[in-house]
């Protein structure tokens, strides 16, 4: 097991190379110059030249990505181009937002998809279970953005129960946001329920549960459902991680101060230090997320933990 | 002969499998009927007059008879515009999953064929693609190269090339030590004829699966990138740049944000619809 998470750790170091090259190749080609933009207009060719000359743009590209990943192997990942703030720092303020914010929307997928898809397995085939499916095949072709777009008009323009932007009324601004995030997630997730459980449900040992006369009840809830979990909580699992960087778009719609807006933001700006450090502590975040999510993953099933040990 | 005959029954019978599915059947109808709209609206509007000319007296008129959908802040008709969208998403839809099925397949195939370590590598650089978000590599390359449909369609597609990839070989995989396989290597054909004549036409139907979900992913992400602005830009009536455009106005005017979303919604829902359908019929293991 110890191998294992060292070994997934040690994928990390390649990762940061790869990410960071990539988004430092594409900035680097990107429209707009950023020196011109930090110094002003007000300046002559000749001291945007040794502004450039200075800040070692003219150095070529390989040797701008060397030192850049000397910085960051060290934590420092450079000033933003605009207000000449510590990427990390910026980012590391902006983060709580983000996850919390997915932490909300993942507890609120959680306690509606999961009953919703055993209730529809349960009910298989019936009128429920027809309407539980149509409405998680709805919720899967919602575009979010567009969601939360509604979702304000009606809750917060009209009936003035939410804030329309921003985070600074604390629990209540988390809710819209956090639902409009949640719904593709909860759609997807009653599915896997559903099909999960009529999966296990289907199974040998469920008869020998149900010939030993446990209730109908005990045998979804004790057994069958135990038993799908893992394969629903793999998928909260990558969910969860995927809400870090997926919630660029809908954090835009409600103006969220997370990572997302920032990295939107940046990239705006030609802000090419501070949209790089987003992409690359993004990468690395989502990646340990996983990392922690996929040892969780042990814990529960112990055919994985087996696995591990055996190797 | 025989090989046709075979193969025909194939087809009518996922074709029974799929028409059992009344969903499915619905979705394929609505998604024909959008095609008909997408390219009827190509021939019935000009898109200098109908879809980007400013008319300064016509701004933001409510829903009526002449204007089934109101007119935006530009006076143009949002009934118009809506329809004449429907090619983009399309479009844009499809291509950008061809481009990952084709790429995906061919390096995800190539892989499990040649083995070894140029497997290893191959496999081991797209764990690594895996692991970065594909929204901050279609941001970044939608900006770098500018906001234009080629490239969000560039972009999109070649986000996704590591999933098919990683699907394609273990499709392959998994055909690869059937039989017939070894039949054909026995009789004298190359590696690479029954990649192509053998291995993948058996892989396919994960593929096409996964493939049909995709579209309506990227709908779904072609409309966000726009709505952000990075995607396809303003004039051009796209469903999300048509949001992007009318947001400022949300407040007074919601059905400038009602009716494109309305249409991304519809399309996709068709579009997944008639995924499930697929899944079920190729696939009968997964079927309930």
């Amino acid at each position: 097991m110890l191998k294992y998470i060292f070994k997934r750790i040690l994928i990390l170091i390649p990762l940061i190379f790869l990410v960071s090259f990539i988004v430092f190749a594409l900035m680097d080609n990107a429209p707009g110059d950023p020196v011109r933009t930090l110094v002003g207009e007000n300046m002559t060719e000749e001291q945007i030249e040794q502004k450039r000359e200075e800040l070692g743009f003219n150095d070529p590209l390989l040797v701008r990505y060397g030192r850049y990943m000397k910085g960051v192997f060290k934590g420092d990942f450079g000033k933003s181009l605009y207000g000449n703030k510590d990427v990390l720092t910026e980012y590391l303020f902006r983060l709580p937002f983000t996850v919390n914010l997915a932490l909300i929307s993942i507890f609120f997928t959680l306690i509606i998809s999961i009953p919703i898809g055993i209730i529809a397995a349960v009910k298989q085939n019936t009128w429920i279970d027809a309407i539980f499916s149509a409405g998680a095949i709805m919720g899967l072709s919602i575009p979010g953005f567009w969601l939360g777009l509604m979702l304000v008009l009606l809750f917060s323009v009209k009936l003035g129960w939410f804030p329309v932007y921003g985070a600074d009324e604390g629990l209540k601004s988390y809710i819209l946001p956090a639902i409009t995030l949640g719904v593709a997630n909860a759609s997807l997730l009653t599915r896997m329920t559903r099909s999960s459980l009529l999966d296990t449900i289907r199974q040998d040992y469920l008869k020998t549960v149900r010939a030993k006369g446990l209730s109908e009840r005990k045998t979804i809830l004790n057994h069958a459902f135990r038993n799908a979990l893992i394969p629903i909580a793999t998928i909260a699992g990558s969910q969860f991680s995927g809400l870090l960087s997926g919630s660029i778009i809908v954090e835009n719609v409600f103006s969220w101060p997370g990572i997302g807006t920032l990295t939107v933001t940046a990239i705006r700006n030609h802000d090419i230090t501070l949209a790089t450090g987003c992409a690359v502590l993004t990468t690395m975040f989502t990646a340990v997320t996983l990392l922690i999510v996929d040892i969780l993953y042990a814990f529960i099933d112990p055919r994985i933990k087996a696995q591990y040990t055996g190797k | 002969m025989k090989k046709n005959h075979k193969k025909a029954k194939n087809k009518s019978l996922i074709w029974r499998q799929f028409k059992k599915n009344k969903g499915a059947v619905i979705g394929l109808i609505v998604f024909c009927i959008i095609v008909v709209i997408a390219i009827v609206s190509v021939i019935v509007f000009d898109f200098d007059a109908d879809i980007t000319a400013v008319k300064a007296a016509d701004r933001l008129l409510p829903p009526s008879k002449e204007h089934w959908f109101g007119t935006d802040n530009l006076g143009r008709d949002v009934f118009a515009r809506v329809c004449y969208g429907a090619q983009y998403s399309l479009l844009i839809g499809v291509v950008s999953v061809i481009i990952s099925v084709v790429f995906g397949s061919l390096v995800g195939a190539f892989a499990a064929f040649v083995g070894g370590w140029i497997e290893t590598i191959i496999m081991r650089l797209i764990e690594l693609l895996l692991m970065i978000p594909g929204i901050l590599l279609v941001i970044m390359i939608v900006y770098t190269f500018g906001a234009s449909i080629p490239n969000l369609m560039l972009a999109l597609g070649l986000s996704t090339v590591p999933h098919f990839a990683r699907n394609a070989r273990a499709s392959v995989l998994t055909v690869r030590n059937n039989e017939y396989i070894e039949a054909s290597r026995a009789l004298g054909a190359s590696e690479l004829s029954i990649l192509f004549k053998h291995v993948l036409p058996n892989a396919i139907s994960p593929i096409l699966v996964q493939a049909t979900s995709r579209i309506s992913g990227c709908i779904i992400s072609a409309a966000g990138y726009s709505f952000l602005g990075l995607g396809v830009p303003s004039p051009l009536p796209e469903w999300g740049a048509m949001l992007s455009d009318g947001r400022p106005f949300i407040y007074n005017y919601p059905y400038l944000e009602i009716f494109p979303g309305l249409a991304i919604m519809i399309t996709v829902l068709a579009i997944n619809q008639i995924g499930d359908g697929l899944r079920d019929a190729l696939d009968p293991k997964l079927k309930r």
